[in-house]
């Protein structure tokens, strides 16, 4: 009889509380999004699988010498998944449309304006009863704004790392939804003439501008922001090894492997985050609700700007590719493209929409970089 | 911390931080046109012999085309590109 019961003890059935349940039944969840919805399937199917073995009953995953726990401790806490992430992204990124028309860069500064406002979103959230918002907080949840699942994930890991589970899950989240959340946005901030603007031809890019460009961000990064270093350092170390040329080898690796291996563990220790005690409370409903605004806001400062910069230019500029600013490379771009093509079906805007698009990346490392330096 | 102290504090970073970010990508954009100025563009790979060879083969194969071949990848075309838009 005491055998029987101490197996009793043993089993999750015994142990289960509420809480647990919700949290495995919000991991399965991001299950479904993942395998019939496909949204990000690469981030949302690891994460979820993680979110249910974190809340087992007396599994001990999260517990000192469980696997997440240690997935976690090595790779996130320490920054190292994301980093090498953008290591990887760096080696993906193609700057030759940024290089060519180098003005874009402010489209994808002035998409970083999602970011900030949403500084005041946080802290005003904290006239809500059960909502508490300290400015690190406010900090990290506000880079949900750079859509940038890496950046988002190093951030909240060093300014609020309680608040990672959920920061992480409305950044890749908003990411998937990027194809319902932006073309509303810009239909309405655009007339049926300003989308059907035609852009001019990019210019070819030298094989040797294309070297010096992540030299030059680098130098300018340890020159005037050296707090963005980690996330730009590895980023241009990983376009370096793409232009250059000469390590194929490494920068497939970087591209391909490497990522892949730790897309596996971020997800998975992105996921031991999403337990019982820290993600079912009201703050995690705020957090996603600004998250929600901080990527409208950036979309329409994206459009605004380009606006702006369509009146004083000489080469015409299709507001549409403002929106690609906010990063989440390259879904917004693709984005960007099919609302022009709806108002031009002769107008591809997609290569346009590349450099903004990247810029953006650039953007948000570099605001990721100011809120390290002032609120950390 | 007090909230209208912390809205105080989220004003600075807002106002700091956007003028950061532009100003940082505006010089990064003088670095790029800089850099547009002063490096030698890609010279076009040609390898002397080879081009006129192809040039050669090129203009005979187009006279042997027949020209109902030509319309008919013509119309294909349009109607294709008419299809895309449809």
């Amino acid at each position: 009889m005491d055998g029987l019961i101490t197996l009793w003890n043993d089993t999750g059935i015994a142990h289960f509380e509420f809480p647990d349940l919700v949290m495995i039944s919000v991991g399965c969840l991001l299950l479904y999004l993942a395998i019939v919805k496909k949204f990000e399937p690469l981030l949302l199917l690891p994460i979820g699988f993680g979110a249910v073995l974190a809340n087992i009953p007396n599994a001990g995953f999260n517990d000192e010498g469980g696997i997440l726990y240690y997935i976690y401790h090595i790779g996130i806490e320490t920054g190292v998944f994301p980093l090498i992430i953008f290591m990887g992204v760096g080696a993906l990124t193609d700057f030759g449309a940024l290089i060519a028309n180098p003005k874009t860069l402010f489209l994808g500064a002035a998409a970083q304006f999602g970011i900030f406002a949403t500084l005041f979103g946080a802290i005003l959230l904290n006239y809500v009863p059960g909502m508490e918002f300290s400015m690190t907080d406010a900090a990290a949840i506000a880079i949900i704004g750079g859509a940038d699942g890496p950046t988002a994930i190093f951030l909240a890991s060093k300014l609020a790392p309680d608040l990672l589970g959920a920061i992480a899950v409305a950044a890749y989240s908003y990411m998937a939804l990027v194809p319902l959340i932006q073309p509303p946005i810009m239909r309405a901030l655009t007339t049926p003439e300003e989308r059907a603007i035609k852009m001019k031809q990019l210019r070819p890019v030298s094989k040797k501008e294309k070297i010096i460009f992540p030299l030059v961000v680098l130098m300018m990064t340890i020159l005037f922001l050296p707090a963005a270093t980690p996330l730009v350092g590895m980023f241009c170390l990983g376009n370096l090894m793409r232009e250059s040329g000469v390590v194929d080898r490494l920068s497939s690796t970087a591209q391909n492997e490497l990522i892949n291996i730790v897309t596996i563990f971020l997800g998975l220790g992105v996921g031991s985050k999403l337990s019982a005690e820290s993600f079912l409370n009201l703050e995690t409903l705020g957090i996603l609700g600004l998250g929600a605004i901080a990527f409208s806001i950036g979309t329409a400062s994206g459009v605004i700007m380009a606006k702006i910069m369509n009146k004083y230019s000489k080469d015409p500029i299709n507001p549409l590719i403002g929106a690609a600013g906010v990063s989440a490379v390259p879904m917004a771009a693709r984005v960007a493209n099919k609302v022009g093509l709806e108002a031009n079906p002769h107008n591809f805007l997609l290569m346009h929409a590349m450099g903004p698009n990247v810029a953006g990346v650039l953007g948000s490392a570099v605001a990721a970089g100011v809120l390290l330096a002032l609120v950390g | 911390m007090d909230i209208t102290e912390s809205l105080f504090q989220a004003m600075t970073l807002f106002g700091l931080g956007m003028t950061f970010v532009f100003s940082f990508l505006g010089l990064l954009m003088i670095a790029v046109k800089l850099m547009a100025k002063y490096i030698p563009a890609d010279e076009p790979v040609i390898k002397k012999r080879v081009p006129q060879k192809k040039l050669a083969t090129a203009s005979t194969s187009t006279s042997e085309i027949n020209p109902q071949l030509i319309a008919a990848i013509t119309s294909a075309v349009q109607q294709y590109r008419k299809a895309e838009v449809a």
